[in-house]
């Protein structure tokens, strides 16, 4: 099977679909906007955010602003993490500076917020999520009901 | 009595009947092509190119490994592609190239070729490459988040780690139709369960795997999950489950009957596969991973040597 003959398919297979995977690659599509479904790293263990079900009409149906709830009149909504992420420098996340909202130094500006009321991604998560499940006595309120062990 | 023919051998010179490894490794990939194409019609053009991807960098590892160690060239045998194929069943679509490249090298060189090349393998050369990237990205086989922004029309939550941590009652929405039309969440050619069962079949009827080793895997998965879920319903899913989930199929008919790392004869054979089954299922009940699969595979090639001690007896002995 050494023959230069015999090794021509070989070759010409590993040739082609070389550039197939490449073609495929390149255009992957990027992820959509709007997550389908999100995974919160989290040192309890892993949690998948069913995003899609949450807002779809035929899922919960819960607005945007409900959870993005911050700023109050922003045409996109702004992940959660985006704020509720304090950089160890006390100083509001860039974002927020970004958006003249907050000065720099941590100054509140135009809003009334200091950067000692931030809540923690964590707590934000857990206030939101616990919090609507309770609300509408819909959802799990359990660690272990969210938070996976085993992640593979 | 005495004239009674047992056996013939005539003189040489032979005739060679035509049949070379390359065949049995393109019957192989034929085999595996249903599995592998709903998986592609599934996840599109990235799960082609990880497909892609696998086969022809598996292919230029071989070649490359060839050239360094003055070998001739041995990717004419179809030995790599068919390595490379099985290694891009069972990766998820949004696999990383990298990832890709770096799985196929250890398959091939590490799996394979520094054991002296095809035959000389002491482990499937697939289950090597899946262990230590298991091992070193475990993200890249969580399949919730691999996949998370696929939205398919049937459950997207991967089955055995919905069952590891929630228990049954997080897996009643999954019918064991899903489970065998590939309507589940893994790997991008290991969830057609009737396909794979197609191409186990075909190999096996053609005579390029031993159904010894097939079925007793089954069995072996479906006897040790019966009996957990006899003990502990609610928590330990029923046998078809285990058996229609994650890599069981695959290894069933394509890893666990490696040549070179199973067992030549018939009892060993059974033992061999009664052991990887059986193994698949304490790991995925007892131990830290969601699916055995692997380390079963791994753990059944290690004691294979064992197994091939029982032979049978030597005529006039």
């Amino acid at each position: 099977m050494n023959s230069k003959k015999d090794l021509l398919l070989p070759y010409c297979l590993a040739g082609i679909l070389l550039v197939v995977s490449v073609l495929c690659y390149a255009g992957a599509a990027e992820p959509p906007e709007e997550p389908v479904r999100q995974m919160f790293e989290c040192v309890a263990g892993k949690v998948l955010f069913t995003h899609n079900i949450h807002t779809s009409e035929s899922g919960y149906d819960i607005a945007c602003a409900d959870c993005h709830h911050h700023p109050e009149d922003a045409e996109d909504s702004l992940a959660c993490g985006k704020c509720h992420n304090l950089p160890e420098d006390g100083n509001f996340p860039q974002v927020c500076s970004s958006q003249a909202c907050h000065g720099p130094d941590g100054d509140a500006g135009e809003i009334e917020i200091e950067v000692s009321d931030m809540v923690k991604k964590a707590d934000a998560l857990h206030d939101q999520c616990i919090g609507c499940h309770k609300e509408n006595e819909a959802g799990p309120e359990e660690c272990a009901s969210c938070h996976v062990k085993y992640s593979f | 009595m005495l004239n009674q023919k047992k056996f013939i051998v005539s003189h040489a010179p032979f005739c060679h009947d035509g049949s070379r490894i390359s065949e049995r490794s393109y019957h192989t990939m034929f085999a595996a092509l249903p599995a592998i194409i709903l998986g592609i019609c599934q996840y599109g053009a990235p799960a082609m190119g990880v497909v892609a991807l696998a086969i022809s960098s598996a292919m230029l590892w071989e070649l490359a490994f060839n050239r360094v160690a003055k070998q001739p060239v041995s990717i004419g045998d179809g030995n790599a592609a068919v390595i490379g194929l099985l290694f891009g069943m069972l990766m998820p679509a949004t696999m990383p190239w990298w990832g890709v490249v770096i799985g196929t090298m250890l398959a091939i060189v590490v799996g394979k070729q520094i054991f002296g090349g095809i035959g000389g393998n002491p482990f499937s050369p697939v289950a090597v490459a899946i262990a230590i990237m298991m091992l070193s990205w475990k993200g890249f086989f969580d399949f919730d988040e691999m996949l998370c922004s696929y939205e398919l029309d049937f459950a997207m939550i991967y089955p055995l780690t919905a069952l590891k941590n929630f228990g049954t009652d997080a897996i009643s929405a999954i019918s064991t139709g899903d489970l065998l039309m590939g309507r589940q969440v893994g790997g991008i050619g290991s969830t057609f369960g009737l396909g794979l069962i197609i191409g186990g079949l075909y190999l096996i009827i053609r005579g390029f795997i031993r159904w010894e080793i097939s079925v007793s895997f089954l069995v072996g998965v479906f006897v040790t999950a019966l009996l957990f879920n006899i003990s502990d319903s609610a928590k330990y899913a029923g046998p078809v489950f285990h058996i229609f989930t994650g890599y069981t199929l695959v290894g069933a008919f394509f890893l666990a009957t490696d040549d070179s790392s199973s067992p030549v004869n018939c009892i060993p054979m059974f033992l061999y596969g009664l052991l990887g089954g059986v193994m698949t299922v304490l790991i995925r009940n007892l131990g830290v991973y969601a699916d055995g699969v692997i380390f079963a595979i791994l753990v059944i090639n290690l004691v294979n040597p064992i197994f091939d001690k029982i032979r049978p007896k030597a005529l006039g002995k």
